[in-house]
């Protein structure tokens, strides 16, 4: 398994791991570290060094860190906290926020909350690669805006915002920043003695530190104050309370002590893999790729590539041995197509045929050269078999490939890596039938032709775009119908598809897909002997 | 090193726990929300270790919601439960922990008329007036807490979720520190909402659960990525979620034994401190955990002792580890009416799995000589 989502989460780097473990033993640095005997100060000074160590790597001071359970609650804490201290909500007076619409789902749903109790949002909308520019920022602002709210580096595509420039325009406003630096940290330069953001979130388990800890930084000079949102024993300045994860909060440390001192060779190594996989699949025809795509707009360790006229899911069931994701993970649950990509014009084909490679430390040349022989493979597989696609001959997967790793049924997935009875029949051949069912907005067509032999169907072939369920119907439906008489068709219902493929409910418009193309394919028959 | 009987604040991991966790510390573990293999495997993780928690509890696993910590938990069930709904009344125990007094009365900023409910001497709830403020208007919540961090003094909780119910309102309880220390059930406890934390049980510290009934409709407070059937936002903390289902697993297994070893211990320290002078046992009388003494030292301030103590290694509390600093008395004490100067006198000795008897042995012998000193003096 080649994994290329370290934007999701990276693995703890061992030297990480080796200095949490202490704290993970019995051995007298266990105590709460906000006990005051022996074992809490031992605890507590733990804690100390790893916020020097945060601070540190971005040139903040230590106590302008407040430790959180990660970068959602961080965000959750800025933007809540920073509201709510204005004394939000409160009637009659109005509370404007600017944001964009690329932001991680955290910062859009805390933003949508907020509307609900009365703030007003304006959520702007990126550049063709996906970049908030100041300027556009800056048109936003009313006297209204308390805050303004900003990613340093965006989680799916990697467009890098120029907080630079715009971190000063604001302070001369007046206008209070925030910038969610989770992708940022450790992949650019960020020196915050500097640059004026009031509020930034960070979180290890995107550094190669463990996950469940995040830090929010909070500007000292000059202040910027917050509301907590999480009340109970005053820890954190009283601006987060609960007792620390000692073992997290030093992993954290660890992490960024690593991320500084590795940082150049970090670049470069990121930089160069991305580079390389974007030169090997641009010879995939028609190839998007999403984002900035080159110099300092760009975020080193991300590559995300559009691969119009293939579906998406179909694609990554189609890469098992390659962990990469459609976006981010915190989406990845729900079938929607990318906010992201369709806040950038992609249309929502295009956006849901989209790939986000993410490069780490781990990650080797040979990984990427691998990676990009079954991507281009693959595409070119399922753009074969689909009926809008090219005509090239249909190269199966080897039966020795990686396991069905999203779970489909057993039957499905084996219809769906050997495609039996996929192809097409010359356009000149006698004696063919051909029709389709749904439509490519649905993201699903299928496209069965039949060779007849009198009534009897001699030879069935398929074509499909979809899911891997679609075309799993697809080769299913063209084998049944070999031999049979056209009369008989119309008998396999989709009712009788789902229970012979194991079809889940939440698929079982694959199943009448099939129904479908078979029911077209009996009434062209019928129209063309009338 | 340090003899430390402050289980209560904190504990160890447990050697097991720990062995559990590593695969998810060192290898190549994905985020939970993933779809791909690696994330899934972590998501398999995660429903195995909610089982294990939902068991410890008594509980549904549909009902159980990780959160960062108890601190979380208690925020999320207390505003959780207001945000949306008329503002009315809020009830919570007079010994409440910081992190449910404070989420409590963030709510008076928001309407909500907060009040305690008062405690006896013994740390028992004063059941008839509290009943009788049950009826002082509407209410939408009161929380209790089943065992107090400080006397371990033992609530009805079952008692408190009729009378509440029968107001109609709903009970959250605070369970962190009866986790693992006492039985009980979250369906019979009549309970609508339960917290609890791991590393009160030798899991990981970082960790936590919030128990939810089918019925309570609660507003999420971390917004984001709609983990945990969209209500607490955020990439889960898979090493620790793991850790807690292991020491839940541990934590059943283990009750019986763990609850005879601190009983012996406690009845061996608790007739060592009756043999001293001056000596006052809080919540003496009531229900109380086996693991927690709570007493006060005459003549002494609880955290000078608690430093004397410190200097010969002996690792004991004044009260909760999250109200230490503060140079307040002990809210606890306070609220079960003793006065201040028995209250900031105050020390908590908290029994582990590991405790021995020599160990208490040597916590009597420091104690009886820094006592006889400030007696002589």
């Amino acid at each position: 398994m080649i994994y290329l989502d370290f934007a999701a989460t990276t693995p703890i780097a061992s030297e990480v791991f080796e200095a949490m473990l202490p704290y993970l033993k019995p051995d007298g640095l266990h105590g709460n570290p906000a006990s005051t005997h022996g074992p809490g100060f031992a605890a507590r000074a733990a804690v100390e060094q790893a916020r020097a160590q945060v601070a540190a790597l971005i040139g903040a001071e230590p106590a302008e860190i407040i430790w959180t359970s990660g970068a959602t609650e961080s965000n959750n804490l800025a933007i809540k906290g920073a509201l709510e201290f204005r004394g939000f909500p409160k009637a009659g007076r109005a509370v404007h926020i600017v944001t964009s619409r690329t932001e991680h789902k955290c910062v859009l749903d805390t933003c949508r909350h907020l509307e609900t109790l009365g703030a007003r949002v304006t959520y702007l909308k990126p550049d063709e690669h996906g970049v908030v520019t100041p300027e556009a920022v800056l048109a936003a602002i009313t006297p209204d805006t308390a805050l303004v709210s900003l990613m340093w580096v965006n989680n799916e595509i990697g467009a890098v915002n120029d907080i630079e420039r715009l971190a000063p325009l604001l302070r001369a406003r007046g206008v209070m920043l925030h910038v969610d630096a989770a992708q940022a940290a450790g992949k650019l330069a960020i020196d915050l003695r500097t640059l004026p953001v009031d509020l930034l979130s960070l979180s290890a388990h995107k550094l190669y530190g463990p996950k469940g800890v995040g830090a929010l930084y909070v500007r000292r000079k000059p202040r910027a104050r917050l509301s907590p949102q999480m009340h109970g024993g005053g820890h954190e300045q009283g601006m987060r309370s609960g007792t620390l994860a000692t073992h997290q909060v030093v992993g954290f440390g660890a992490a960024c002590t690593l991320a500084a001192e590795r940082f150049d060779a970090d670049i470069a190594h990121f930089s160069a893999l991305r580079d390389a996989l974007w030169t090997r699949l641009q010879s995939i025809p028609g190839v998007l790729r999403n984002g900035p795509t080159e110099g300092e707009r760009a975020a080193p360790h991300l590559l995300n590539l559009s691969f119009p006229g293939v579906e998406g899911e179909a694609l990554r069931a189609s890469l098992p041995g390659i962990a990469v994701s459609s976006g981010s993970a915190c989406s990845s649950a729900t079938a929607e197509p990318s906010y992201v990509l369709r806040a950038l014009g992609r249309d929502d084909e295009t956006a849901n045929a989209s790939l986000r490679f993410s490069f780490g430390r781990m990650t080797t040349p040979a990984d990427i050269e691998q990676a990009a022989d079954t991507v281009i493979a693959q595409v070119a597989r399922l753009r074969a078999l689909s009926p809008f696609g090219s005509e090239a001959p249909i190269a199966n997967p080897p039966e020795e490939a990686a396991g069905n790793p999203y779970g489909y049924g057993p039957e499905i997935w084996r219809l769906f890596r050997k495609t039996p009875n996929a192809g097409r029949f010359l356009e000149s051949a006698p004696d063919v039938i051909r029709a389709e069912a749904g439509t490519p907005a649905a993201r699903s067509v299928l496209r069965l032709a039949l060779r007849l032999d009198g009534d009897r169907v001699a030879e069935a072939r398929f074509l499909a775009y979809g899911c891997p369920t679609t075309i799993a119907v697809g080769a299913y439906v063209a084998g049944w119908a070999q031999g049979k008489a056209m009369a008989e068709l119309v008998a396999l219902t989709a009712p009788a598809l789902r229970s012979v493929l194991e079809i889940p409910e939440d698929r079982a418009h694959c199943a009448l897909l099939g129904e479908d193309a078979l029911r077209a394919v009996f009434a062209r028959h019928k129209e063309e002997m009338a | 090193m340090p003899i430390y009987l402050d289980y209560n604040a904190t504990t160890p991991l447990d050697p097991r726990v720990l062995e559990a966790m590593l695969p998810y510390l060192s290898g190549p573990y994905g985020n939970a929300s993933s779809v791909h293999r690696y994330g899934r495997a972590a998501r398999d993780a995660i429903e195995a270790a909610r089982s294990q928690v939902a068991t410890l509890a008594g509980a549904e696993v549909s009902e159980l919601t990780f959160t960062s910590g108890a601190t979380e938990s208690n925020n999320l069930a207390l505003k959780g439960l207001t945000e949306t709904a008329r503002p009315s009344r809020v009830l919570y125990g007079a010994t409440e922990h910081p992190a449910v007094l404070e989420a409590a009365e963030s709510l008076i900023g928001h309407g909500w008329g907060v009040e305690t409910i008062a405690v006896d001497r013994a740390g028992i709830v004063d059941w008839a007036a509290f009943e009788a403020q049950l009826t002082r208007g509407p209410l939408r919540l009161a929380a209790l807490m089943l065992a107090n961090n400080e006397t371990g003094v033992i609530q009805d909780t079952a008692r408190a979720a009729k009378l509440v119910h029968d107001a109609g309102a709903l009970l959250h309880v605070d369970a962190v520190q009866a986790g693992g220390k006492l039985a009980f059930g979250f369906s019979e406890s009549g309970a609508d909402l339960m917290s609890l934390s791991a590393h009160k049980l030798y899991g990981p510290k970082g960790v936590g659960a919030l128990l939810v009934k089918s019925h309570v409709e609660l507003a999420i407070q971390l917004h984001g990525g709609g983990q945990e059937r969209g209500l607490r936002g955020g990439t889960e903390n898979l090493a620790a979620i793991v850790g807690f289902g292991v020491a839940a697993e541990l934590a059943i297994a283990e009750r019986e034994q763990r609850i005879a070893h601190w009983t012996t211990l406690k009845a061996r320290l608790e007739a060592g401190l009756r043999a001293m002078r001056g000596i006052t046992i809080f919540g003496d009388g009531s229900p109380r955990l086996s693991n927690t003494v709570q007493f006060g030292v005459d003549g002494w301030e609880g955290e000078a002792l608690l430093m004397a103590l410190d200097r010969f290694g002996l690792a004991v509390s004044s009260g909760s580890a999250c109200a230490s600093g503060t140079g307040e008395p002990s809210h606890v004490l306070i609220g079960m009416g003793w006065p201040r100067d028995i209250a900031f006198s105050a020390i908590r000795v908290s029994l582990g799995v590991t405790s021995t008897e020599a160990e208490i042995d040597r916590f009597l012998v420091v104690l009886g000589d820094l006592h006889a000193q400030v007696a002589a003096a």
